[in-house]
């Protein structure tokens, strides 16, 4: 008995292990910056990009589809430029200077983002969160 | 000179646990009763002390006291009352005070409640319970002190605010559940650890224990449950789930919880699986710690919009030490933890709980290495990978369902072995039904295999927990007259475990069917629209009346009012107005969704914005954006959960005459199976 005990478990594991692993395979997207992005070449898929919304005007129409148009570049410096295409509704959070998460691919010329999430831009606490100067922004010596 | 009662209060709490730790291990080594009874009160003073720093928090807040940045930084003058005592868990370093002051009250419960057991055990209780207060509250006094006073000589005249997201009734009652349910997980696993330190034998610690896990289970599944209602009213995006890190990290100690419920019935019953009922226990509160680790650490980013800090080294090395600590003690007491029985048949009740306890492990790892995978790739490769909804679909799904078919069946087995045949009458009624509905499903749509499989395997769950409350029941009623619905609630009253246990089963086979229809049969669509024109989605027709303006005290709000009607008779079915709000002071926009909530599906609608306008006087020529989500049968998600916990309530109910002659652990009623 306690050697079909023994078989099972080591079954279960196989199991997971397999599913774990073609799973990864399949689904996992690569985290990149603007700059590592345009450095690994062209055409790319499964990728998640972290960056800055740069200031160039924002396109956006809702008709006869949803069909945004932005630029964004890396969040340490302000190059390269990346353009980013996103079919959907423009999140009224996607501002110039805010940080956005895209996921999708890139084409070589512009970014294809089939999800866009743009980083919470409130002052609850974010990282590094400075209160003094916070205060002073604040106006807090009344 | 200003006196901080609260941070005097959080430093008592912080000195008592490293003295009560002290003395607890000097008691429990020498057998000094009096080191033993310092320890012991120093238990309940601890409590009682963050109890004192938990309301002085909540008064500086309710007092508008920007004396203290993180009231200044969590809080603001127009804030309801309310949203004023939830801003006290509304950033980190308040939670971390929620966390430390609910787990020391569990540990005075303890103190005041289970003197009575054996004082070896109890002695060994007490230096644990001290051990995790002692970090806990360490960590809030020298890390994450809410009461931590602001960097100005002059007191700022309104404070930061809450973020509008969680000014929602769900974030009053949602954190402090969910906190209740990781905390509560201290109690069996300081029982746990001190079954194996105390000099005695063999003493039934999972017994003892049963109540309080089942308690903070039932609080960390209304969390979690919260949880999802909160995302799915108030994020508007339309789902209750997304895999992210914060929900991973409540739903890791879940199941492995949920594994050591069912675990420990094989011990109870059959003296069996003990190494693994202590590794389950531990297990289960350290990753609630580990969950706590990985919001608070930020080693993982999350959509919530949590601070990273420094804190997370100093969780590292407490997991470290809870490990260590676990493993020497299990070690050296390995001889005596060996089996009573062994293991018979697999077509037995206990191999069934094995069964169990693999599955949801299977899923509690490969949740953990989804999570960790940012983490893992970056160490090994150099680049991170991350992965989302689609990898734990995958790898949690074939599980689950196996799960469910565990928990149709597995009920019925006895104890100790049956033969295949008796195995096969006993299941052979839910098992057709359950087979119809898959295939019924399959017929219907073949696309969704998976969809007609979780279909079937929960209408077998719900079957065979009917058929078993109507054997049961029809036995009672050929000894009593009494109605069908109070012989199911005195079977539940007699035999909580059971018929408790088996309540609980049928809620989740409905939240099981809930969940499959409303994120397979999901439609979703994104238009604009004029006003007075009209769009048809599903077997609705959608027209959108009229787009209008609201100015409130602190935000600004667009409206619109959209009629509904079913697209096929013309008929009216009600108006939905969905909003979107402004929060001129926090720059924050927050989607008020409006939801037709029928017990059929959810017709959820949000206002994603204008359009077609440079301004928004000119609203009245303006076109409406809207997100709509059709769900079927969303609201059983709500209702099955319900039952789950009702049934957990019930259970502890039922329960608690037993626990009263708790220092009697033999006369606790165990579990009968069918032919047990």
């Amino acid at each position: 008995m306690n050697r079909r005990i023994v078989l099972g478990i080591a079954l279960v594991v196989v199991a997971v292990a397999l599913l774990v692993g073609s799973a990864v395979t399949s689904t996992a997207k690569s985290v990149v910056t603007v700059s590592e992005l345009i450095s690994n070449g062209t055409h790319q898929h499964n990728i998640r990009l972290g960056a800055r919304v740069a200031d160039v005007p924002i396109d956006y129409h809702s008709q006869p589809e949803f069909l945004l148009r932005f630029a964004v570049h890396d969040i340490s410096t302000n190059l390269p430029q990346l353009n980013v295409v996103y079919r959907g509704i423009m999140p009224d959070t996607l501002k110039v200077g805010r940080d956005v998460i895209l996921e999708g691919d890139f084409s070589g010329s512009e970014f294809v983002a089939s999800s866009l999430l743009t980083q919470c831009p409130s002052k609850y606490e974010p990282p590094g969160f400075d209160e003094k100067k916070a205060m002073e922004r604040e106006g807090a010596a009344q | 000179m200003r006196i901080d009662i609260g941070h005097l209060a959080l430093l008592s709490a912080f000195v008592l646990s490293l003295v009560g730790l002290g003395a607890g291990i000097f008691g429990a080594r020498s057998s000094r009763q009096s080191w033993r009874e310092v320890s012991s009160r120093a238990l309940v003073s601890a409590g009682a002390f963050a109890l004192i720093s938990l309301v002085s928090l909540a008064v500086a807040f309710l007092q508008h006291d920007y004396h203290y940045a993180y009231v200044w930084r969590t809080s603001n003058n127009a804030m309801h009352p309310v949203y004023l005592i939830s801003a006290v868990w509304g950033g980190m370093d308040g939670s971390m005070l929620l966390w430390a002051s609910l787990m020391s009250f569990y540990g005075a419960l303890v103190a005041l409640r289970m003197r009575s057991i054996h004082a070896e055990l109890y002695a060994w209780v007490v230096v644990f319970l001290h051990g995790a207060n002692a970090f806990f509250f360490g960590v809030v006094t020298f890390l994450t002190n809410p009461f931590r006073l602001i960097p100005s000589s002059v007191l700022p005249a309104d404070g930061n605010g809450l973020n509008p997201l969680l000014q929602n009734p769900s974030m009053i009652i949602h954190p402090p559940s969910l906190y209740l349910g990781f905390t509560g997980f201290v109690v069996p696993a300081a029982f746990a650890l001190a079954s194996l330190a105390c000099p005695v034998r063999s003493i039934r610690w999972v017994t003892l224990t049963r109540r309080w896990t089942l308690v903070a289970w039932a609080f960390l599944t209304a969390g979690i449950i919260l949880g999802g209602n909160w995302a799915y009213i108030e994020l508007g995006w339309g789902g209750f789930w997304a895999w992210d890190p914060v929900e991973n990290a409540s739903f890791l100690p879940w199941l492995s919880a949920t594994a050591y419920l069912h675990s420990v019935m094989v011990e109870e019953r059959r003296g069996m699986l003990r190494v693994w009922n202590i590794i389950l226990s531990v297990l289960t509160y350290a990753l609630a710690v580990f969950g706590t680790f990985l919001t608070r650490s930020g080693i993982v980013q999350s959509v919530h919009a949590f601070a990273s800090s420094e804190v997370g080294e100093v969780f590292l090395f407490y997991l470290g030490a809870i490990a260590i600590v676990t493993a020497i003690l299990l070690l050296r007491r390995l001889k005596d933890l060996k089996p009573d029985n062994h293991f018979e048949s697999v077509l037995s009740r206990e191999a069934i709980f094995l069964l169990n306890n693999l599955f949801l492990l299977a899923i509690c790892f490969s949740v953990i290495w989804g999570v960790m995978l940012p983490v893992i790739t970056e160490a090994v490769t150099g680049s991170k990978s991350v992965v989302g909804p689609p990898f734990f679909n995958t790898v949690t799904v074939p599980f689950f369902l196996a799960l469910l078919f565990l928990m149709g069946v597995g009920p019925l087995l006895a104890w100790r072995g049956m033969t295949l045949n008796a195995v096969l009458k006993l299941i052979r009624a839910p098992l057709t039904v359950g087979f119809v509905v898959a295939l019924l499903g399959l017929i219907v749509d073949p696309s969704r295999p998976y969809a007609a499989l979780a279909f079937g395997l929960s209408v077998l769950v719900a079957t065979s927990v009917m058929l078993e409350f109507r054997r049961a029941v029809k036995v009672r009623r050929e000894l009593v007259t009494e109605s069908a619905v109070m012989g199911a609630i005195h079977l539940i009253r007699t035999k909580p475990r059971r018929y408790g246990g088996l309540l609980v089963h049928f809620g989740v086979a409905v939240m099981a069917i809930a969940i499959t229809a409303a994120t397979v049969y999901k439609i979703e669509k994104d238009f604009t629209l004029n006003q007075g024109e009209s769009i048809e989605v599903g077997r609705f027709r959608l027209e959108l009346g009229s787009l209008s303006e609201a100015q409130n005290s602190n935000y600004s709000a667009l409206l619109a009012e959209v009629s509904v009607f079913d697209r096929f008779t013309g008929e009216q079915l009600t108006t939905l107005h969905p909003e979107r709000r402004f929060y001129p002071q926090s720059e924050e926009t927050t989607t008020e969704v409006d939801i037709r909530m029928t017990l059929r599906d959810d017709l959820y609608l949000a206002l994603a914005g204008v359009d077609g306008v440079e301004s928004d006087s000119e609203l009245a020529k303006a076109k409406g954006v809207f997100k709509v989500f059709v769900n079927p049968l969303q609201i059983w998600l709500w209702f099955g959960s319900l039952i789950v916990v009702g049934g957990t309530v019930a259970i502890l109910q039922a329960e608690r005459f037993a626990a009263r002659s708790v220092n009697e652990p033999q006369a606790v009623p165990v579990t009968r199976g069918i032919k047990g």
